[in-house]
C-alpha cells in the first residue's frame, strides 16, 4: 500500500463510517496514532527504492540460482518445462544452431556407437565365415531357413559365448579403485588395487604414446581368451575383464553404466579422497555386470530336451554297440583260446572284422573242425568263423589217436590207448584186426603196437584147426598125381588151411605143414606116386600164398612108400614155437 | 581404509625401485619400468588407528632418454623424492620433479630422501654440504641396509593424513 493510497483511503474507502460517526480529521489522527511511524518510513522507502530493473536482477540472479541449486532440486523442477519449451522452439526455429551447439558432446558418442556397430557386424561376419562350412554351420543354415532369420544373425546367436569375470570402477585421476566386483571363482587373482592402478597407467601410457586428445582413450585390451573392456566416464572408468567374445552391446552397456554412476554419485566421485567406503553402494550395480552368455541359454526350451534325447539315444546306441562289441570280443577271445589249445590246429594269424573271425593256419585232417569248436563253445550266435587252413600232419597224441581210431575202426571190446608215444590196444580182437593194428600203429607212430593186454580171438580157432587138420589126408584119385580141387573134401581142407594161415599170421605164429604122400594098397610103389602127390599138394598150398604156413615135403620113408587104405597126401600140422626176441 | 597414490620420483638409478623392494614384496616385474615407465606396488600401513593403503607408483627415473610422464603424476597424494648421495646433482633433479608434481597435483606432501647412505663415506660431498635449500630436512636412507626406508614411508603417510590433501 502506498502513501497515496493510504491518504485516499482515509477519505474514499470508509465514507459512510467516517462521516456518520467519526469526522475525517479524527480518522486521520487515529491513523497517525496507530501507524504513524511506519507510514513515514514507508514514504521514505518508496522514494529511495525504485521498482527493480533488469540490470539489478541480472546482478543477483547467478547468486540466487546458485543458492537455489544448493538448496535442493526445486529450481531444476521449476525451470524444467521452460527449458524444454525453449529447446523445442530453438530446434524448430534454427535446427542447425542447436546441432552445432551439441555436436561436441554428441559427436564422439555417435561416432563411437557407429564404430561399435561396425565392429559388431564384422565380428558376426567373421564368425559366419568361420562356421559357414562346418557341421554346426549346416545346422544353423537349416535353422535360418526354418525361422526366417538371416544366417549371420543365427550364427551370432549361437557363437557368442562370453562371461564377465571382474569389474573395476576406477577413479580416473588417481587410478585408485573405487569399487570392484568379481566372480567367486576368480578370488585369489591379482590384487584389484594394483590392477586398477596399472590399468590406469597403461591407459595413460597409450594415450600419451599413440593418441592425441580425449578421443584417444583406450577402449579395449585383448589378451588370449580375455578382453578388458574399458568404459570412460568424465571422472571414473569402468573396466570389465571378459572371457570369450563379448558382443559390442556390452561395451555400450558399460558406458551407460559409468555415466549413470557419475550422475548418481557425482559428489562422491568429485570429493573422493581415497576412501572407497563411499562407493560401497555401487557394489551390487557392478555385480549385475558379472553376466555371461552361453550357447545353451539362447536356445529354445525344447532344445535341451531334444539334445537330451539325442544324447540319450547316442548313449544307448554307443552302450549297445559297446556291449555287443565286448560280447563279440569275448567270444573271439574264447574261440582263439580254444583254437590255440586244440590239438591238430596251428593258428598262424587272425583278424576280427565285426562279428566275423578270420583265421589262418595249419589243420590236421583228423583234428576237429573250427566250426565244430565254435559250436562246442556255444558262441555260434555271436561269432562267425572263416578260415584258411592248410593241411599238415600233427604228431600230437589226440590227433594221432583220432587218426588211429579213424583208420582202425576198433571193434567192440577193443580199446586204443596212448602209451608214451606208442599206441597200445587192450581187449580181444580178431587176428586180422590185430595185424592191421600193428601196421597202422607202426606207420602212425613209427613204433610197434603195444599188445600187453591184447588177446587174439583167432588163437583158439587156430588150435582147433590144427587139431582138425593134423593127420588128415588130401585125397587123390587112384593112381592119380593131380589134386582135384573140385573134390569137396580137398576144397574144405584147403579152405581150412587158408583159415589157419590167416589165424596164425594174425597171431604172429608159424605153422609147419608137413606133406607126406601115401599110396593105396592096390597101387604100385615103384611109380613114385607118393612124392609126386606131395609135390602137387605143396604146389596147391603155395597157391594159397600162405603167410604163416610153411609147407614142407615129408622126408622119404626108408622102408618104402607109405601105404594107406586111400591114396593121397597126409598132412602133419605143427605150430612152431614162438621165436625169441621182440615181436 | 583409505587408499592414497604415492609417487616415487628421482633421477635414473638413485634406488627408487630398491627402496620399494625394501618396503613391499612386488607383484609386478621391474620390466614395466623400462616399458611402460611405471611399476605399481601396494603397501598397507597403520598410522595410529587409521589404516592407509599406499599405492606406490614407482616412476622410471628421469634421464636424458626418458622423461617422467606427467600423466603419471596426476592424482598423487604425495611423493617420495629420491636423490643419490653419491651423485649430488640428483638432488636438483628430485627438486625439479617436485616442482613438476606440485604443478600437476598442487601442493601435496613430499619427503626428500638421500639414498645410498650406506656409501656415505664415498659421497663426493659431506651430508651438510649437499646442494639443498636450508629449510629442507632430508632423510638419509639406504635401500641396501633398509635404514630409514620404513620411516620414510611412515613419515610421508603421516604428512598426508595430517594435511588431509587428497
Amino acid at each position: 500500500m502506498t502513501a497515496d493510497e493510504s491518504s485516499l483511503g482515509s477519505t474514499d474507502r470508509h465514507p459512510g463510517e467516517g462521516r456518520s460517526e467519526i469526522g475525517s480529521n479524527d480518522w486521520q489522527r487515529l491513523r497517525e496514532l496507530i501507524v504513524g511511524e511506519e507510514a513515514v518510513r514507508l514514504d521514505q522507502l518508496e522514494k529511495t527504492s525504485p521498482p527493480p530493473r533488469g540490470e539489478q536482477v541480472a546482478k543477483v540472479l547467478p547468486e540466487a540460482v546458485a543458492r537455489a541449486v544448493s538448496g535442493g532440486p526445486g529450481l531444476a523442477g521449476a525451470l524444467e518445462t521452460t527449458i524444454e519449451e525453449g529447446l523445442q522452439r530453438s530446434a524448430r526455429k534454427n535446427p542447425e544452431a542447436l546441432a552445432e551447439a551439441i555436436y561436441p558432446a554428441l559427436g564422439p558418442a555417435i561416432r563411437r556407437m557407429i564404430q561399435s556397430l561396425l565392429k559388431d557386424s564384422l565380428e558376426g561376419f567373421n564368425t559366419a565365415m568361420e562356421h559357414s562350412i562346418s557341421p554346426s554351420g549346416l545346422r544353423w543354415r537349416i535353422e535360418s531357413i526354418r525361422t526366417g532369420r538371416p544366417f549371420s544373425e543365427v550364427v551370432m546367436l549361437h557363437s557368442l559365448e562370453w562371461r564377465v569375470e571382474q569389474v573395476f570402477l576406477i577413479h580416473k585421476e588417481t587410478g585408485l579403485l573405487l569399487q570392484e566386483a568379481s566372480r567367486v571363482d576368480r578370488a585369489g587373482g591379482p590384487d584389484p588395487d594394483l590392477v586398477s592402478s596399472m590399468l590406469t597407467a597403461i591407459q595413460d601410457f597409450v594415450r600419451d604414446s599413440f593418441a592425441e586428445g580425449e578421443e584417444g582413450d583406450l577402449e579395449q585390451v585383448e589378451l588370449s581368451g580375455y578382453r578388458i573392456l574399458i568404459a570412460q566416464g568424465p571422472s571414473a572408468v569402468l573396466a570389465a575383464v571378459v572371457s570369450g567374445a563379448p558382443p559390442a552391446e556390452l561395451h555400450v552397456e558399460l558406458e551407460e553404466l559409468v555415466l549413470s554412476l557419475h550422475v548418481e554419485h557425482a559428489r562422491a566421485i568429485e570429493e573422493f579422497d581415497g576412501d572407497s567406503m563411499a562407493f560401497a553402494a555401487v557394489g551390487p550395480q557392478l555385480e549385475e555386470c558379472l553376466r555371461s552368455q552361453s550357447k545353451e541359454r539362447k536356445k529354445s526350451s525344447i532344445g535341451p530336451l531334444i539334445l537330451g534325447l539325442a544324447m540319450l539315444g547316442l548313449l544307448v546306441f554307443v552302450g549297445r554297440w559297446w556291449w555287443l562289441e565286448g560280447r563279440r570280443d569275448r567270444a573271439a577271445r574264447a574261440m582263439l583260446e580254444a583254437v590255440e589249445g586244440e590239438p591238430g590246429l596251428l593258428l598262424v594269424d587272425w583278424e576280427r572284422d565285426g562279428d566275423t573271425l578270420h583265421l589262418t593256419g595249419l589243420a590236421d585232417p583228423s583234428a576237429r573242425r573250427p566250426s565244430d569248436l565254435l559250436a562246442s563253445l556255444g558262441i555260434e550266435d555271436r561269432l562267425q568263423v572263416e578260415g584258411q587252413w592248410r593241411s599238415y600232419l600233427s604228431s600230437e597224441e589226440p590227433v594221432v589217436m583220432a587218426r588211429a581210431i579213424e583208420q582202425l575202426q576198433p571193434p567192440q571190446g577193443i580199446e586204443l590207448r596212448w602209451n608214451k608215444g606208442s599206441i597200445s590196444a587192450v581187449g580181444e580182437a580178431s587176428g586180422g584186426w590185430i595185424a592191421s593194428a600193428r601196421s597202422v600203429a607202426q606207420s602212425l607212430t613209427g613204433r610197434p603196437l603195444v599188445e600187453d593186454g591184447l588177446t587174439n580171438r583167432d588163437a583158439a580157432g587156430m588150435d582147433r584147426l590144427i587139431e582138425a587138420l593134423d593127420g588128415q589126408l588130401l585125397p587123390f584119385g587112384l593112381r592119380s598125381t593131380e589134386l582135384d580141387r573140385s573134390d569137396p573134401v580137398v576144397a574144405g581142407r584147403l579152405s581150412a588151411l587158408s583159415e589157419l594161415d590167416e589165424s596164425a599170421a594174425a597171431a604172429g605164429r608159424t605153422v609147419r605143414v608137413e606133406l607126406a604122400g601115401v599110396i593105396a594098397e592096390e597101387e604100385s610103389s615103384s611109380a613114385g606116386l607118393d612124392t609126386r602127390r606131395a609135390g602137387a599138394a605143396w604146389e596147391a598150398l603155395g597157391r594159397l600164398q600162405p603167410k604163416a604156413l610153411v609147407p614142407i615135403a615129408a622126408p622119404p620113408n626108408p622102408a618104402g612108400a607109405r601105404r594107406s587104405p586111400e591114396p593121397g597126401v597126409r598132412l602133419h600140422v605143427r605150430l612152431l614155437p614162438v621165436p625169441e626176441g621182440p615181436r | 581404509m583409505i587408499a592414497k597414490k604415492i609417487c616415487l620420483l628421482g633421477a635414473f638409478s638413485v634406488g627408487k625401485t630398491s627402496l620399494v623392494r625394501q618396503f613391499v614384496h612386488s607383484s609386478f616385474s621391474d620390466r614395466y619400468l623400462t616399458t611402460v615407465g611405471v611399476k605399481i606396488d601396494k603397501k598397507s600401513i597403520a598410522i595410529g588407528e587409521q589404516n592407509i593403503t599406499m599405492i606406490l607408483w614407482d616412476l622410471h627415473g628421469e634421464d636424458r632418454l626418458q622423461a617422467v610422464r606427467e600423466t603419471y603424476l596426476r592424482g598423487s597424494s604425495g611423493a617420495l623424492l629420491v636423490a643419490d648421495g653419491t651423485r649430488p646433482e640428483t638432488v636438483q633433479v628430485a627438486l625439479d620433479l617436485e616442482a613438476r608434481l606440485h604443478r600437476v597435483c598442487g601442493e601435496v606432501p613430499t619427503r626428500l630422501l638421500i639414498n645410498k647412505a650406506d656409501l656415505a663415506t664415498e659421497w663426493p660431498v659431506p651430508k651438510a654440504e649437499l646442494p639443498l635449500p636450508v629449510e629442507r630436512n632430508p632423510l638419509f636412507t639406504s635401500a641396501k641396509t633398509g635404514d630409514n626406508v620404513e620411516l620414510a614411508f611412515l613419515e610421508l603417510a603421516e604428512q598426508m593424513l595430517g594435511s588431509g590433501t587428497a
